[in-house]
């Protein structure tokens, strides 16, 4: 049996315009769709260019966020909370993954079917559970907990916590589908050489799901990055570098979120530079799965 | 029978487990614990907390004292008009890039290849940066202002990548030989496509349907500076709308006492969700049921 | 099969091709045999033609200059080991292999006189006129009548009633009918492999198909399931031209009318001899052939 390569060229077959129509249909809503991106990248950079020209390298060389109308009236440093980004992503992917892959294997064995499958609604109730929700609970529960605890509550942990809740869905659902996805022929040719589940889970199917489960972690790190009102309401929005899991931090997305409603001219356009800085790291993100999945098919 | 020297495996031997089959076991059922443990207290957190607020009263009331009393009438007439905007661009926009994704495979077909590439980096896209260019574009260039519009184009743009994603993985998941079998019998393309390879993509599709109206409903960030704060009853898309999902960070961040609306909104919302959630699996699990038996 | 429906004018024969194209593309690498197709040692007249047929993937040559007529309404059997470009040739001839990737396909296959590989062919009204049938059952996940009318209704067939006709017909052709006369709506995907097999068969008859290529039909059934679809397929030898890709030897010196076997050499797949069945099977001109059939070799 040969395998397709694409549908006969379409002017070729019989009712011709219909397929005609049919092709011509097709490209136009994907080009459309396509075209969106260039239109989001083109007003996030026309927006931010004023900034980008007047505030330039201080970006990067001044050490606080003190913003102004007029650039040369603030300091516009963006590291501190390029830093807390990267944090609350880093440690919210650090358990989320984990505990997401796990649950794509709840969702398949070792557990009752009826709680296998209950548990898969869960976790795509999770997926659908507002982030504002969560920042709720993070706020009125988690954080007055951590502050029980140590002061100030608000902070670092909180957010990779909820985050780490917010994102562990991506990951869950998307292993499931690609464990899902490999041929039970597999697994049926494991068993019948003896090998026991765990060691076809391991040996035979996760390595067989990888590329999914890669993608997965890689869309989790994407959303994380980008999240806002959570990661808004429970890190207490202190622009500083974090040098603790207890210290309250500000993400770049929090800080688009508080300031955007009253911010002018050049704070404005600082604001845009914080979006085209977080569209730069997913879109580095983007390539690095593209290259992966690529090492991938040739493992 | 009598009892050999050397122990060799037997059929009746019990059933031993090895340390790596424990230690999965246990792994897997701390995972439960800890995930479905977690999620339960925060729904039940939800429920307890946001049920004394809720009522008839509560649902169609108008909002008052920036929520601190009153009811979310307004709200929940805002969030469906910005929802149906979205999904009314979002389906139509993304069907067609779906079909092209799943048929097209990226060396075949160069245009393919870079609206998944474009698609890729547009589901990156943090939901906050949508909400600058909505911003910057709907309202501003185009002059919509806040408005509902304005916030479900803005919606629209962000969801499209999510259904497109999944919907190509419906299309992609009919087997070959449905199409091998169509075009040996001498079937269009577009018949082969309507009456066999969209009934049997309908779970996917259904699931892209899920996510984007999950991630619609859920979202926040993008439509604070897109659709809006206010809280009055639209009279059309070109008013500006509240969100359940605004309605509830602003009530939590910024109007001191608004707890409990904040809690029995988001009983609202999760209840929402459960629902719209409920409706998309059956569709997805009777639907296609209906189509095969058609005749 | 033509007095099944009369409410259906037959096909006149749509490809309008041009005589004499056999060489369209250079094939890449140039073999050595004589292109002139031996003369038929049946008395019937070729319903297909092929030329110098070679059918490459890439820079891969699965099948280099097999040229071989098909009589009408005789069963030609293609036999031979795994790889040696059976499949391929059978894809050719309903242009089905095209879907391969970077699959290139060089020579002539003619139907009734017509160029199939013309540029102005029409696929679809080719593969209507020659139908193929797959090694694994494929029907599609809907009813059992909506398998059959579907390809149906898109040929102009649209009443209901003479589409009722028409599955009625073509399910007794199969010997399916009543077996499932009374579940009809149901899915097919319920049916068992040797009675979805026989649906695929019966929605490729629906078409009234002149030509029906069948690869492996039986190899993934039971053995009473492929005996019952061994029967049907020499009972269709009436009236239709069958080409039947077969592992087993068997089978082919059972119906078959000619028999044709192919070899690999070199990784590319060739047609080694064919002719009459009783002489391949008896008196085989090829040392080769007389290896492989007395089960020596392959």
């Amino acid at each position: 049996m040969f395998r397709l390569r694409r549908p006969e060229r379409l002017k070729n077959s019989a009712p011709g315009w219909k397929d005609f129509l049919l092709a011509g249909g097709l490209r136009l809503g994907a080009v459309a769709s396509g075209s969106i991106v260039l239109l989001v990248g083109a007003l996030l950079f026309r927006e931010s260019l004023p900034a980008l020209g007047s505030v330039g390298s201080d970006f990067l060389s001044d050490r606080s966020w003190h913003p102004a109308p007029l650039s040369k009236d603030g300091t516009f440093g963006l590291l501190p909370m390029a830093a807390g980004t990267l944090a609350v992503t880093m440690g919210a992917i650090a358990l989320a993954a984990p505990f997401g892959v796990m649950s794509a294997v709840v969702c398949h064995d070792y557990v009752p079917p009826w709680l296998g499958i209950l548990y898969k609604r869960m976790i795509e109730l999770m997926a659908g559970v507002p982030s504002v929700v969560y920042g709720l609970w993070g706020m009125t529960v988690l954080a007055p907990m951590i502050l029980a605890w140590r002061a100030p509550g608000v902070s670092l942990l909180a957010g990779i916590i909820v985050l780490a809740l917010m994102v562990l869905p991506t990951v869950a659902l998307l292993s499931e589908s690609a464990l899902a996805g490999v041929p039970e022929e597999y697994a049926r040719g494991a068993r019948a050489l003896g090998m026991t589940r765990a060691r076809i889970l391991w040996g035979v199917s996760m390595p067989a799901a990888r590329s999914g489960i890669v993608t997965g972690v890689i869309l989790a790190i994407g959303r994380a990055l980008g999240e806002t009102m959570a990661v808004l309401m429970v890190t207490g929005n202190v622009v500083q570098f974090p040098s603790s899991l207890l210290d309250p931090i500000r993400a770049l997305t929090s800080n688009i979120a508080l300031e955007m409603a009253y911010a002018m001219g050049d704070h404005r356009s600082a604001l845009f530079v914080c979006g085209l800085v977080l569209t730069a790291m997913v879109a580095l993100l983007v390539v690095a799965a593209e290259v992966l999945s690529k090492g991938n098919t040739h493992a | 029978m009598r009892k050999t020297g050397r122990p060799s495996p037997t059929l009746h031997a019990p059933s031993t487990r090895d340390w790596l089959e424990s230690l999965t076991w246990l792994v897997v059922w701390g995972t439960v614990v800890v995930v479905g443990g977690t999620f339960l207290w925060i729904v039940s957190d939800v429920v307890w907390r946001g049920m004394p607020g809720i009522g008839w009263d509560f649902l169609i009331a108008a909002v008052q004292r920036s929520g601190r009393e009153g009811g979310i009438g307004p709200i929940l007439v805002s969030t469906g008009l910005v929802l149906a905007v979205c999904l009314a661009v979002a389906v139509p926009l993304g069907l067609p890039a779906a079909i092209l994704l799943s048929e097209y495979s990226a060396e075949a077909n160069p245009l393919a290849a870079w609206v998944r590439r474009a698609l890729d980096v547009l589901a990156g896209v943090p939901s906050i940066v949508f909400g600058l260019f909505g911003n910057a574009f709907f309202c501003i260039y185009l002059g919509m202002g806040f408005s509902i519009l304005s916030g479900g184009l803005t919606l629209a743009c962000m969801v499209l990548p999510i259904f497109i994603r999944s919907a190509a993985e419906g299309f992609r998941s009919v087997p070959d030989h449905y199409r091998l079998a169509g075009l040996a019998l001498g079937m269009s393309r577009a018949r082969l496509l309507f009456q066999i390879q969209l009934p049997a993509a309908l779970p996917g599709l259904a699931v892209g349907l899920i996510l984007g109206t999950g991630r619609a409903l859920a979202e926040t960030a993008a439509l604070i500076f897109t659709s809006g704060y206010v809280t009055r009853m639209p009279s059309s898309l070109g008013d500006s709308g509240r969100t359940l999902s605004v309605h509830i960070y602003d009530l939590a961040m910024n109007v001191p006492g608004g707890g409990t609306n904040a809690y029995a909104t988001a009983l609202v919302l999760v209840v929402l969700l459960v629902i719209i959630n409920t409706i998309t699996y059956w569709i997805a699990e009777h639907g296609l049921r209906k189509r095969i038996l058609s005749v | 099969m033509s007095e099944i429906t009369p409410f259906r004018k037959r096909n006149t024969p749509a490809l309008r091709s041009l005589q004499g194209s056999c060489v369209r593309n250079a094939p890449a690498r140039v073999c050595h045999r004589n292109c002139a197709p031996e003369a038929p040692q049946t008395t019937k007249p070729n319903k297909m033609m092929v030329e110098c047929l070679s059918v490459q993937y890439g820079s891969a040559i699965a099948l280099c200059d097999v040229s071989l007529p098909l009589p009408e309404r005789e069963i030609t059997a293609l036999i031979g080991p795994s790889g040696s470009g059976k499949t391929s040739f059978l894809g050719a001839l309903n242009r089905m292999v095209e879907l391969a990737p970077r699959c290139r396909v060089t020579g002539r296959v003619v139907l009734d006189g017509e160029d199939v590989y013309s540029a102005s062919a029409n696929l679809t009204r080719l593969r209507r006129r020659v139908g193929m049938i797959f090694q694994k059952p494929n029907p599609f996940p809907l009813s059992i009548r909506k398998n059959i009318t579907l390809a149906l209704s898109e040929q102009g067939v649209r009443l209901k009633a003479d589409q009722e006709c028409v599955v009625e017909k073509v399910l007794r052709g199969v010997g399916l009918w009543d077996e499932v006369k009374d579940r009809l709506g149901k899915s097919a995907l319920d049916l068992s492999g040797g009675q979805q097999q026989r649906l695929c068969i019966a929605r490729a008859l629906a078409l009234q198909p002149e030509v029906l290529l069948l690869d492996e039909p039986c190899s993934a059934l039971d053995p009473i399931s492929s005996e019952t679809i061994e029967d049907l397929i020499v009972g269709l030898r009436e009236r239709l031209t069958i080409v039947i890709v077969t592992h087993n030897l068997g089978q082919a010196c059972r119906i078959a009318d000619t028999v044709a076997l192919f070899w690999q050499q070199d990784g590319t797949g060739r047609l080694v001899e064919h002719g009459i069945c009783s002489q391949i099977f008896e008196d085989p001109c090829e040392d080769l052939t007389a290896s492989y059939v007395r089960g020596r070799k392959g």
